[in-house]
């Protein structure tokens, strides 16, 4: 008799969700630094800005690194290419947004770093309700 | 005859020739200013550091240019006293803390412009006793300087304006005899 076992499960690997951990505190982090920035032009606030990103592409690349081994080596394979996708979008967006804020003085955040920093935070809470997400996970017995 | 001396600089000398347009007129009141450059991307050219190959620069009429000192470490200024000799100081600095993530990169990447040679952060004398020319004695005056950079003859004392300003009080020395 074929008996159907549904139960939910995050298919994150906790290492892995501690790596996506970085990006997802420290995006948003610069897009407040960014913020306070623009306002005041305290250049500290660029300042903050420029290691919260360098940080954060740090982890964001170890991320898709191991989003994109999982996806082609791993046992589940339930991630998707949604999730590589807005991971690899996020870790593009945020190496752009570190050579923008490279830049010297007010030219460091402008209009583009502001559009990276919001880019790269939605990106990064997408990517969080991706990974943390329940997905459904069915067996099948026979 | 007239000298001219010249410091056997470990830099070199093509590394200072200018890259601008020689049709921009920038002098007066209103000069040709070049167009600002600002790209993701700075557009570098690294040069590589080499060593002094004996050129020497182009002089008048009537002077000649003789290298009056060698093995030099990062010279960068000098002080010449009234008694004829020459002070040299010696030091490439490199404390310059990382404010952003671009100051560690920057730093890696003009660090290949560097001469390989180590700062000496000392001052050398230079003294030619016989009034030749040529150096006849060269030895270190003062060690274990920080970098030191400009110097000054005040009040027969010789300073060192770097970062401990205090070591100018306590460590003035003699000439040697």
């Amino acid at each position: 008799m074929a008996e159907t076992l549904a139960r939910t499960r995050s298919f994150t690997n906790p290492i892995h969700a501690i790596l996506l951990a970085f990006p997802v505190a420290l995006y948003p982090a610069a897009l407040l630094s960014d913020i306070t920035y623009l306002n005041t032009a305290v250049i500290q606030w660029t300042n903050f800005s420029s290691w919260l990103i360098a940080g954060a592409d740090v982890f964001a690349g170890l991320v898709l690194a191991w989003a994109l081994v999982s996806q082609f080596l791993g046992r589940t394979r339930q991630r998707g290419w949604a999730y590589v996708t807005v991971v690899a979008l996020m870790f593009i967006a945020g190496v752009l947004n570190a050579f923008q804020h490279a830049r010297d003085g007010w030219h460091s955040v402008g209009t583009f770093g502001l559009v990276l920093s919001i880019l790269c935070t939605i990106l990064a809470f997408v990517a969080a309700f991706l990974a943390y997400g329940q997905t459904q996970v069915k067996e099948y017995r026979a | 005859m007239k000298r001219i001396v010249l410091l056997a600089l470990a830099a070199s000398l093509a590394a200072c020739q200018s890259q601008s347009d020689p049709d921009l007129d920038q002098t007066g009141e209103r000069p040709d200013l070049p167009q600002q450059s600002d790209t993701l991307l700075p557009a570098m050219k690294i040069p590589t550091p080499k060593g002094w190959d004996g050129e020497l620069p182009t002089v008048p009429e009537g002077f000649t240019v003789t290298a009056i000192a060698k093995d030099l470490k990062i010279p960068r200024q000098m002080l010449l006293l009234p008694n004829g000799d020459i002070l040299v100081a010696e030091g490439s600095g490199g404390h310059a803390p990382a404010v952003r993530p671009k100051d560690v990169i920057a730093g890696m990447i003009k660090k290949r412009g560097k001469s390989s040679v180590e700062g000496g952060n000392r001052i050398t004398l230079l003294r030619d006793s016989d009034g030749d020319g040529q150096t006849d004695l060269q030895t270190t005056f003062i060690d274990g300087l920080d970098a030191p950079y400009g110097l000054a003859l005040v009040d027969a004392r010789y300073t060192w304006p770097t970062r401990i300003i205090w070591s100018v009080s306590n460590t003035h020395k003699a000439l040697p005899a």
